[in-house]
């Protein structure tokens, strides 16, 4: 892939928030690509540091104490050395955000429809009639019924279902060529969480979006992704196409996560765990971050990071037993 | 939505009726019998059974409060021991007095409030927050007529820049708003203002730090959406509450503060009370109280209908 | 002093045999009214949410019944109902056979024998209590001595594997969620009681935690002699934990039975999308359509009829006016749908036999 066709380049992102008592390492040397109409899944638990990349992603963290180092392109803008001005040009229009829990997540005392024209006539100069124009458009095409009536509606007056797709239509507002989504199926019921997926799907390849999904959810990620990166104390720990991470996971953590996922085990056989708990991220242990909670430890795992490695390029994690060369830095 | 006013004002009623009730209790609440007021101690007792049987006093009780309740709707609040003329008269003009003195006070207070209250609302934990809450804790502690009395002292005796009593030049009737009134509302306006202002901070402060701490302002930074936006949605979210608060402020001070306007002379409903407590003026109490009363009810009357129209979460049912 | 004497507060034996259920539930209904318009005699009420609307059921000794459903099916308010935390508006629930209350057991000896254990294990906990007090806190109000009862919170802490002399004396906000979780088990467990009844027990924790304290419950029940009611929305979470499984609609028992049965063969339209919403984990077999569109219609003013005919594939013009009761779609299993009744008038109904 050329470097003019990436949409999103990152290479050592490394995200740290300082205060007075202590310093801590969020994220710890991120490096991907994303292609556009491409869909990748950041899978990882709590603690892991996915939702601060995701944010890191249109520095969206909180501007006094978050220090963002290392190269971020998205969409051809260089978003670290971006002035807050030029950020705020960006977000909603070049990249947009939908949020876990849309109750909270969206203002409870305005209106859907003027949430969403408020985007528009912040991004876009056109009339507040076309803006209410597009707005109609807009929950539409995420299919909220009674679309018309709804403009006027209150989040509290929806259910969980249609505030997400509120929420998804006023993210996609102003056409964005990327779209970052902090498990935004998380807190809704089964039925609807499978509706939200595949409205998601849709609209990212008839609006040519690359989308960026976080979860802690395998089934979320092996029914959207086309690449999974597994996040653990800051770093990505392995990725690959979803299938081959579904099939042969590499990483004794990713395969930890799967032996722990309910799927398809027999009844009342007991699941395997990870046993120990996530590391405390402001004291992480010198080595593998994964070292005291693995099955396979060796003694080579305490020394230094493991560096990514895998016998094809594509597939990789962090696991000095994974066969193949350690991958040098792609190419900056 | 209509539906919802008629209800509110439907319960606000039997709350005026408790009001009433209390207030008619009042005097036989108080030691001593409510005849020693008007009839002197050694009077005989065929003039005393007179007197009582004049002022209804040798009725059942809730017979008395049937024929007070019965005039006050007519708005006859009786005669006042102390002057005999209608309680009413005098009381109109203190009432409009205090009135123009809560409004005033109010709005000073208002404006700090919410100027202080924003600023450590915003930059909490820094020194600015730290700044306007001393302030506002100072504002709510100190005594007000101890800070009305130094008013007077710097301002009146020792500076001689504004006038320490009264509510108006002494050959004047009424009030008009020329500087010559004007001056007299400045101290005890300040003065009372001190109090709304601390707790209005406050209460500034929390709503604003709440909102600015949840979870719908990112979504608005991710929108791309500039400080000015963002500070108007904190405003519209923070309205409801802080409206509410400056409501209720404002009809405590309409209740008229008998320190403050003792302290200065001004002729308002606190001044009038604090008389007719020193002469056992049981009519004018009464009156003034339920007046008194009444606007209260009325104003929180509104600070909830206010909510309501405000905040789209509340039913409306 | 006055000596009481310390109870060692057993595991209160079976009663009714085991062929008697645990628990019997019959025509459980509970409403809620709605607020609003004037208040009488100037108006009228506004109308109830049918919130449990009519469920019948029984869960058996030994066994782990499991209840999904989505949001607004009454899963919770039916968990509140058998644990005694709110009156039902209508119907009975019996325990081995007596009745709560009107002569039959008392809500004490009730609750010594049912346990719950909530989602949040935060606000479960009482934040000023050290977990150890805690745990201890019910035997001591049911008799036992502060000393048997503590004694008692170490054993069971040991027993859902939290060190007694580590973990002992924290308190709440020292401990993760699992972990805290752990300890929400081990107090469910201090009465030795018969029945826990689980509400999502897990769905506000990590994967691997939750495998953690999946695991746990299962060796519990083995190790207790428990019975278990799990309710969870999480359709892969019952299937590993639950021998039958009761699927709730809008306030109604939309289908019941083993639950290998029901994963493999669903006799319910609703239990067949439900389970057909899950996400597959094989990138292979994604679909593009999903199998239920819309949301949960109103609890307040629920469809006519079937309650699920206005998003049913199958539904037909007798299943907006009939109302399906449960009928037998096999080996103790049963569903309340009209394809399963026969005669019911359903064009896939089976015929009546001759």
């Amino acid at each position: 892939m050329k470097d003019t066709e990436k949409l999103v380049e990152a290479r050592d992102l490394t995200v740290r928030f300082v205060t007075r008592d202590a310093t801590i390492q969020a994220v710890n040397g991120v490096s991907f690509d994303l292609a556009p109409r491409e869909t990748l899944c950041i899978l990882g638990e709590s603690g892991s540091g996915k939702s601060v990349t995701l944010r890191a992603l249109m520095r969206l963290n909180p501007l006094k104490r978050t220090v963002v180092e290392g190269r971020l392109r998205v969409g051809g803008h260089d978003l670290i050395a971006a002035k807050e001005r030029t950020l705020s040009d960006i977000r909603g229009s070049v990249v947009s955000m939908i949020f876990q829990e849309p109750m909270t997540a969206l203002d409870p005392v305005f209106t859907i429809g003027r949430q969403i024209r408020e985007t528009i006539l912040r991004h876009e100069a056109v009339s507040r009639a076309e803006a209410n124009r597009r707005a109609l458009e807009l929950l539409e095409l995420v299919q909220i019924p009674s679309a018309r009536r709804r403009l006027d509606a209150y989040p509290h007056e929806m259910s969980g279902g249609l505030r997400q797709r509120a929420m998804i239509a006023i993210a996609l507002s102003c056409r964005p060529k990327l779209l970052l989504a902090d498990e935004p199926t998380t807190a809704l019921d089964a039925t609807v969480q499978i509706q939200i997926l595949l409205l998601i799907k849709r609209l990212q390849s008839e609006l040519g979006m690359g989308v960026i999904f976080v979860t802690h959810d395998l089934g979320v990620a092996g029914e959207v992704a086309d690449r999974v990166a597994v996040m653990y104390a800051g770093r990505f720990v392995e990725e690959g196409p979803v299938g081959a991470m579904m099939r042969a996971p590499l990483h004794p953590y990713t395969r930890g996560l799967l032996g722990a996922t309910v799927h398809d085990q027999p009844r009342g056989q007991r699941l395997t765990t990870i046993m120990g708990a996530p590391p405390d991220l402001g004291r992480l242990p010198p080595g593998c971050a994964f070292a005291p909670r693995c099955p396979s430890v060796r003694a080579g795992c305490l020394v230094d990071v493991p560096a990514l490695r895998g016998e094809e390029p594509t597939h990789q994690a962090r696991c000095i037993l994974v066969p193949g060369v350690p991958e040098l830095e792609r190419a900056a | 939505m209509m539906l919802y006013v008629v209800r509110r004002i439907l319960y606000a009623v039997p709350i005026a009726l408790s009001v009433g009730l209390v207030c008619f209790l009042l005097v036989h609440i108080a030691p001593g019998d409510p005849i020693n007021a008007i009839v002197p101690p050694d009077a005989p007792q065929a003039v005393v059974e007179q007197v009582k049987h004049a002022y209804g006093l040798d009725r059942p009780l809730p017979v008395q409060f049937a024929i007070w309740l019965g005039h006050v709707l007519q708005g006859d609040l009786g005669r006042s021991l102390a002057t005999g003329r209608p309680v009413w008269e005098d009381l109109r003009g203190a009432v409009a007095n205090t009135l123009r003195l809560a409004v005033v006070a109010s709005l000073l207070g208002f404006l700090a409030g919410v100027v202080l209250g924003g600023l450590s609302g915003v930059f909490r934990g820094r020194w600015i927050d730290r700044a306007a809450t001393t302030i506002a804790v100072a504002g709510v502690s100190v005594p007000h007529y101890w800070l009305g009395m130094v008013l007077v002292i710097t301002f009146s005796v020792t500076f001689n820049v504004l006038p320490a009593m009264g509510a108006g030049p002494d050959d004047v009737a009424g009030w008009s708003w020329d500087w010559a009134h004007i001056q007299h509302l400045v101290l005890p306006a300040v003065t009372l203002a001190v109090i709304p202002a601390g707790i209005i901070t406050r209460a500034i402060r929390g709503v604003v730090s709440e909102i600015l701490s949840q979870d719908f302002i990112g979504t608005l930074r991710g929108k791309g959406l500039r400080g000015r936006t963002i500070a108007y949605h904190v405003v519209i979210n923070a309205a409801p509450q802080v409206l509410a608060v400056m409501g209720l402020q404002l009809g405590y001070l309409m209740g008229g503060s008998i320190l403050v306007e003792t302290v200065f002379s001004w002729p308002g409903t606190g001044f009038l009370l604090n008389s007719a407590i020193f002469q056992r003026d049981i009519p004018v109490l009464q009156g003034t109280i339920l007046v008194l009363a009444i606007f209260f009810v009325l104003v929180n009357l509104a600070v909830d209908l206010m909510q309501t129209l405000l905040d789209p979460r509340i039913s409306r049912a | 002093m006055k000596t009481v004497p310390s109870e060692r507060l057993d595991q209160i034996p079976d009663v009714g045999g085991p062929a008697q259920p645990l628990l019997t539930v019959r025509d459980l209904t509970r409403h809620f009214a709605l607020k609003g318009g004037l208040p009488t005699p100037f108006g009228k009420p506004r109308g109830v949410i049918r919130a449990v609307d009519g469920i019948s059921f029984d869960l058996r000794k030994g066994e782990t019944l499991g209840i999904v459903g989505e949001s607004g099916c009454g899963k919770s308010t039916t968990s509140r109902l058998i644990m005694s935390l709110m009156q039902p508006t209508g119907g009975e629930i019996l325990f081995d056979g007596q009745p709560i209350g009107h002569g039959g057991l008392t809500l004490k000896e009730y609750r010594r024998q049912v346990q719950m254990v909530f989602q949040d294990s935060y606000a479960s906990l009482n934040p000023r209590l050290t977990i150890a007090e805690s745990i201890a806190f019910a035997p001591q109000v049911h008799g036992m001595a502060r000393r048997g009862a503590v004694t008692r919170a170490r054993e069971l802490l040991a027993a859902v594997g939290l060190e007694p002399g580590q973990f002992g004396g924290r308190y709440p906000h020292e401990l993760s969620g699992g972990q805290r979780q752990r300890v929400n088990i081990a107090r469910a467990l201090a009465l030795r009681p018969r029945l826990i009844i689980l509400d999502e027990p897990v769905s506000a924790l990590d994967k691997s935690v939750e495998a953690q304290v999946l695991n746990l419950l299962l060796d519990l029940k083995e190790d207790f002699g428990l019975t278990y009611l799990f309710i969870s929305h999480d359709l892969g979470v019952v299937h590993h934990v639950s021998d039958r499984v009761l699927v709730m609609y809008l306030g109604q028992v939309a289908e019941i039975g083993p639950v290998e049965r029901i994963y493999a063969d669903a006799a319910h339209p609703y239990t067949a999308a439900l389970l057909d919403s899950r996400p597959s984990m094989d990138p292979a077999r994604r679909r593009t359509e999903p199998p239920l569109t819309g949301d949960s219609p109103n609890p307040i003013n629920p469809p006519s009829g079937c309650r699920f005919h206005t998003r049913c594939q199958l539904a037909e013009p007798v299943c907006s006016r009939d109302v399906p009761p449960l009928a037998p779609a096999g080996p103790d299993h049963q569903a309340a749908c009209l394809m399963v009744l026969s005669g019911s008038g359903h064009t896939q109904a089976p015929a009546l036999a001759a």
